[in-house]
């Protein structure tokens, strides 16, 4: 499947929130803005499905799924604590007021 | 405080649409992930429809491995104690009712799997949930071997759930939380599962003196948890940043702590407050993770027992509580179950 860019957001609608749900029909993206820099990774988390854009922000950047705790590098996309899962991560772009995912 | 009338229609309402959706949780139209199908027998067993639903639990029993446990999937026969320990506990409750010989030689097989899978310290392990977690689940299913389970059963398991228990209680922080660095850093879910699945249990069993003698502590340890549960509540009633499965998780355990203990004025606005939050945020037919995302089969399934166990909290006798846990023995039921219309269910190899 080929890659391309999308506009996914606004800088601004992180000016309150430090992660954003997209869902693109056949894809769901979290984002996340921490410490001036954006991450994208896949929203659903492979233990069970759980929304990773709803879980902890730790240092590292890593984010800790809310269901049950699976732990993963944002940039990536490891886990800390369970070695064999992983997630995808996408690189991010900002361009002008939008934040731009390659997907 | 909740209409009781307007609980009892959204639990038929709810049980229609579970019933609706039966092709992507049963075993029996296919290969499925083992957690939503124990999620799912859990609410049949609750709602009291369990005999209607026979083929549902003689799948579950096709599925077992040579070992006596049950892979995550169905497909997939690598044993995963945390599953496992949920599904045995389902038969073993069933069984109350169905008194199937095939499923009591299957929780016979899965008794020598846990006895056999412990670790020296009492814990078990599955490298997909904290340590904790996984050892609340033989634990529960033990707890129900020795509340209903046939003698000769309790006796092979009783050093075998004492050494869980310990790991279980000796792990307790002060502040009467339960918490797992690598996995669960607040405790919400860690807390509201170790009370109501592994230690308020000891506290009920008839026999719990012979069976537990150190009572006084243990009921220490569910008061210190209680306390702590109610702590994490948030302003708004729910749990861990409007967290659907903690908030029903934590919900369920202080509906239980709060009759054993008999702390029912301490957590009765705690409860309300967060059944209140429950079902502000439900979708049109199920529940989903979060407030305002999609609907989800397994919290569904949670949603569900969450009403059920809320209708036993309200009766006068304390023990209908406990036996929605299976704590004690006696068939959980629920009067007013509107079974709805399915097609007739038959085995699949699965
Ligand atoms: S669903 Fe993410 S850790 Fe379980």
């Amino acid at each position: 499947m080929t890659r391309s860019w999308h506009s996914l957001a606004k800088v601004s609608d992180f000016n309150s929130a430090k992660s954003k749900y997209v869902d693109l029909g056949n894809k769901e993206i979290a984002l996340f803005f921490v410490e001036g820099k954006f991450h994208a990774t896949d929203n659903f988390c492979p233990h069970r499905g759980g929304p990773l854009f709803r879980g902890n922000i730790e240092p590292g950047p890593n984010i800790r799924c809310p269901l049950h705790g699976w732990n993963f590098d944002m940039k990536s996309g490891q886990s800390l604590n369970m070695p064999q899962a992983t997630i995808t991560t996408y690189p991010v772009e900002i361009r002008g007021e939008e934040v731009f995912v390659h997907i | 405080m909740q209409n009781i009338n307007k609980i009892k229609n959204l639990i038929n309402s709810e049980y229609a649409y579970l019933m609706a959706e039966h092709d992507n949780w049963s075993l029996v139209s296919g290969s499925k992930n083992m957690e939503i199908v124990a999620h799912a027998l859990r609410v049949i067993l609750h709602a009291g429809d369990v005999k209607h639903h026979e083929a549902e639990w003689l799948a579950v029993v096709d599925c077992q491995n040579e070992e006596g446990a049950w892979g995550g999937e169905s497909d997939n026969p690598k044993s995963a104690p945390w599953a496992s320990a949920f599904l045995a506990l389902m038969l073993i409750r069933a069984n109350a009712i169905l008194k199937n010989k095939k499923i009591t030689a299957s929780i016979e097989k899965s008794i020598d799997f846990f006895i056999k899978d412990q670790k020296a310290d009492g814990r078990w392990i599955d490298p997909a949930w904290a340590d904790l977690d996984t050892t609340s689940h033989p634990v529960s299913f033990f707890n129900v071997v020795l509340a209903i389970g046939e003698p000769k059963w309790k006796k092979k398991v009783l050093k075998s759930w004492r050494a869980g228990l310990k790991f279980i209680t000796d792990n307790q922080n002060p502040d009467g939380s339960w918490v797992d660095k690598d996995f669960h850093p607040t405790g919400v879910e860690t807390t509201a599962h170790l009370v109501q699945d592994s230690v308020i249990a000891s506290l009920c069993f008839p026999d719990r003196k012979e069976v537990a003698p150190n009572q006084d502590e243990l009921k220490k340890v569910c008061a210190k948890g209680m306390e702590k549960l109610i702590s994490f509540q948030a302003e708004n009633g729910s749990y861990d940043n409007d967290n659907m499965d903690h908030t029903m998780d934590s919900m369920r355990s202080l509906v239980i702590i709060s009759r054993v203990l008999r702390e029912e004025k301490k957590c009765t606005p705690v409860i309300e407050k967060a059944l209140d939050w429950i079902l502000e945020y439900k979708c049109a037919q199920g529940w989903p993770d979060f407030p305002g995302m999609k609907v989800n089969l397994e919290r569904t399934c949670d949603g569900l027992d969450v009403l059920l166990k809320y209708m036993v909290w309200r009766e006068k006798d304390w023990k209908q509580a406990v036996r929605r846990w299976g704590y004690v023995t006696g068939i959980p039921s629920f009067k007013g179950l509107r079974r709805p219309k399915t097609k007739q269910l038959s085995r699949a190899k699965v």
